[in-house]
């Protein structure tokens, strides 16, 4: 008799339990926007197959309120069009937070409307220094390139590299890193013995690597947006100038992504970045791991799937500690200031200027079991982006 | 004079539902400027390739200049969305007559070079000088002030749409009265037989600067709304894909068609949106599939194929109009 009360009472109290649990499992909507089609596509895969991995390991609820993700794609570089899909994840699919942003003029193009709508929004690229002042309720989790672009300038000076010539693409970004180059290293004490800007379309390097040959320079520190400029870059320096005795400096270039493109070339290359997919830490062998185990042996972590694999973390401690009903205001001032780890190491916001800081990591390519990667040689630890303290508000 | 008020009717509805728009759909305002928006590029490039019969694949050029001039106008001299516009138009307008002085003695495949090599040319121009342009990363800190000092432009989008559509009415009449005279019918002359007009003595040359200026300017206006629309400008409204994309919209809509250009755009525009709503890794298939149904099966385009649902509807009425 008592067993079957009790066994009464325990049905009665679990079935309170479920129903509790029904009423409280809300959704929380993140509307991702990135490039899911074109020649970048890769992003919006990385994106989502990191994002699927963070809610494989933490789950797709969190405090009973379950979290959605509705991806969006703009193509590329598109500021209208994604303002437009901006509005409409906020305005028509009510989502309580916007995530992705590839290209710097998209998460550009959503500032004022975020302002406007007060919607935390968490950028997992877009590595333009200025990006996340357009908007107070701006995070980002990826890096800046003045960021990458000075540790690397450091490094040089301090390990006998007095005379450089960088090569960087005719675009904004590369003017970023060539100038913050030249700022560092002229302040160490080393001399830039010419600053070339090379067309995004060229495709063969050698008339402007011969005269850099003839220079007779350090090192070469070269910028070039990914992909089959910064292949060739690598390739033309390895067969003109790596004979000459002239070392190779970079930032993003040897991304694991690219490097099967580049192949034996990069073995020694030095760069710096603030993600390394060698990483030794658990939670980036988790990453690897199930990224694998998820989409194939061939998967390979990299910045995009870093960038939304800790937006996601940001995100899900957000809505953990105020619920479903968590405003902007609320999500932002958890975040300012707030320290996790991550896949690329300790990672933190700062509380002023809501962008990362972070190590940013001095590494060389290697081979290792027949791949080649990239495996860290020195740490610069917890970093902040120059460029704010170069340029205050 | 009922077929005649029908008549009227039949023209002013396209317009009135336009407006219906911003109550009937609140939540998609911004779509709505930019099918709106993408109607008037395409009109300015039927103008230039239907009717001229200028063979462009550098459109997106002008669209670009008059989407900058927008946004420096507004940063660097006056915030005032009128006056931006009115700059725009007429700074497009001005490279159009230039280049067009320049080229439009070719014809054929070397015209569509020289207009595809200006058409990079300026976009080199645009990602170089960074200072004027903000270069690859866009140029932004365009805030338009109110519509005639009197209209915000709000979260909703209410403002930007309407102050579009007024802006592309104005346009449109525009561009149908010209097409409609005697310089319109000449430009089509042209395109059939420049040699028999230039025997007529019609000074052919200067009929296609003055075409080409006009669908420049016209296409800088669409910029410049897209501009202020949106806030910001990128290289990429420069770029080849901006004139690829115009041109199919204006080939979707069908050419020399007087609705046309804004059919195209509103099919283009609304599947693109909702073909990458449904499925934003597979979409672009959608659009494709779309295209070759298109170009396949209507003449043309869509206007082609509301001609052919219309001639069911009244087998009784042959002829064209």
């Amino acid at each position: 008799m008592t067993t079957k009360l009790r066994n009464l009472g325990v049905a009665v109290a679990m079935a309170t339990a479920l129903a509790a649990g029904a009423v409280s499992a809300e959704t929380v909507k993140v509307g991702v926007i990135a490039t899911s089609s074109g020649p970048f596509a890769r992003w919006g895969e990385q994106f989502q197959q990191a994002i699927q991995v963070y809610q494989k390991i933490h789950g797709d609820t969190v405090n009973g309120t379950k979290i959605e993700i509705v991806y969006r794609d703009d193509g590329g570089p598109d500021p209208a069009r994604v303002k437009q899909l901006a509005e409409g994840l906020i305005l028509r699919d009510r989502v309580k937070f916007l995530a992705g942003f590839v290209f710097t003029p998209n998460a550009l193009a959503v500032a004022d409307l975020v302002t406007e709508s007060k919607t935390p929004t968490v950028i997992f690229n877009a590595a333009t220094a200025v990006v996340v002042r357009k908007s107070p309720y701006f995070v980002r989790t990826s890096h800046t390139i003045p960021q990458v672009a000075k540790p690397i300038a450091e490094w040089a000076y301090a390990n006998g590299i007095k005379r450089v010539v960088t090569a960087v693409s005719d675009y904004a970004p590369g003017f970023d890193a060539e100038q913050t180059f030249a700022r560092q290293f002229k302040a160490a004490g080393g001399e830039v013995l010419d600053s070339i800007r090379i067309p995004l379309s060229a495709t063969d390097f050698s008339p402007f690597f011969e005269r850099i040959g003839q220079m007779k320079p350090d090192a070469l520190f070269i910028f070039g947006p990914g992909g089959p400029p910064t292949v060739g870059m690598i390739n033309t320096w390895a067969s003109r100038l790596k004979p000459a005795g002239i070392k190779l400096l970079c930032t993003a270039e040897t991304q694991e992504i690219d490097l099967p493109k580049i192949g034996p070339a990069a073995l020694g290359v030095v760069s710096a970045f603030h993600y390394t997919e060698t990483v030794d830490n658990p939670l980036n062998k988790a990453l690897w791991k199930n990224l694998t185990e998820m989409f194939g042996p061939k998967t390979t972590p990299d910045l995009a799937s870093v960038g939304a694999y800790d937006g996601m973390e940001l995100i899900y401690r957000a809505v953990e500690k105020f619920g479903p009903n968590v405003t902007g205001d609320q999500a932002i001032s958890l975040w300012k200031g707030i320290a996790f780890d991550s896949p690329r190491g300790p990672f933190a916001i700062d509380p002023v200027t809501r962008d990362m800081v972070e190590n940013i990591y001095l590494r060389k390519v290697e081979e290792r079991d027949g791949k080649l990667v990239n495996v860290n040689f020195q740490t610069f630890p917890m970093v902040k982006d120059p460029w704010k303290e170069w340029n205050p508000e | 004079m009922i077929a005649r008020a029908g008549n009227w009717a039949m023209r002013a509805a396209p317009w009135l539902a336009a407006i219906a728009v911003n109550w009937i759909a609140p939540d998609y305002m911004s779509l709505a400027a930019s099918v709106l928006t993408m109607g008037l590029f395409a009109l300015s490039l039927d103008l230039a390739l239907g009717h001229a019969g200028i063979v462009t694949l550098g459109h997106g050029a002008f669209y670009g200049v008059g989407a900058y001039a927008a946004g420096i106008f507004a940063i660097h001299v006056w915030a005032d969305p009128l006056a931006g516009l009115a700059a725009a138009t007429l700074v497009a307008g001005l490279v159009g007559a230039v280049t067009g002085a320049l080229i439009l003695d070719t014809s054929g495949l070397t015209l569509m070079m020289l207009t595809l090599a200006i058409a990079s040319m300026i976009a080199e121009f645009a990602n170089s000088a960074r200072d004027l342009t903000g270069g690859d990363d866009g140029l932004t800190g365009i805030r338009p002030s109110p519509v005639l000092g009197l209209f915000r432009f709000d979260l909703w989008g209410h403002t930007a749409y309407l102050y579009t559509l007024a802006v592309v009415f104005v346009w449109t009449m525009i561009a149908w009265r010209i097409l409609g005279s005697p310089f319109g019918h000449s430009l089509d002359g042209v395109r059939q037989n420049a040699a028999r007009m230039r025997a007529i003595g019609a000074p052919v040359r200067m009929r296609l600067i003055a075409a080409y200026a006009l669908s420049a300017a016209m296409a800088g206006t669409a910029g410049a709304l897209g501009a202020q629309a949106t806030k910001t400008v990128s290289l990429a409204s420069l770029g080849v894909l901006t004139s690829g994309t115009v041109l199919m919209v204006a080939v979707l809509g069908g050419m020399r068609r007087r609705w046309g250009a804004y059919l195209g755009a509103l099919v283009y525009v609304v599947g693109q949106n909702f073909a990458a709503e449904i499925d934003p890794f597979r979409w672009m298939l959608v659009i494709g599939l779309m295209m070759i149904a298109v170009v396949m099966f209507f003449e043309n385009g869509l206007a082609g194929l509301v001609d052919l649902l219309d001639r069911r509807a009244r087998p009784s009425t042959g002829g064209g109009k």
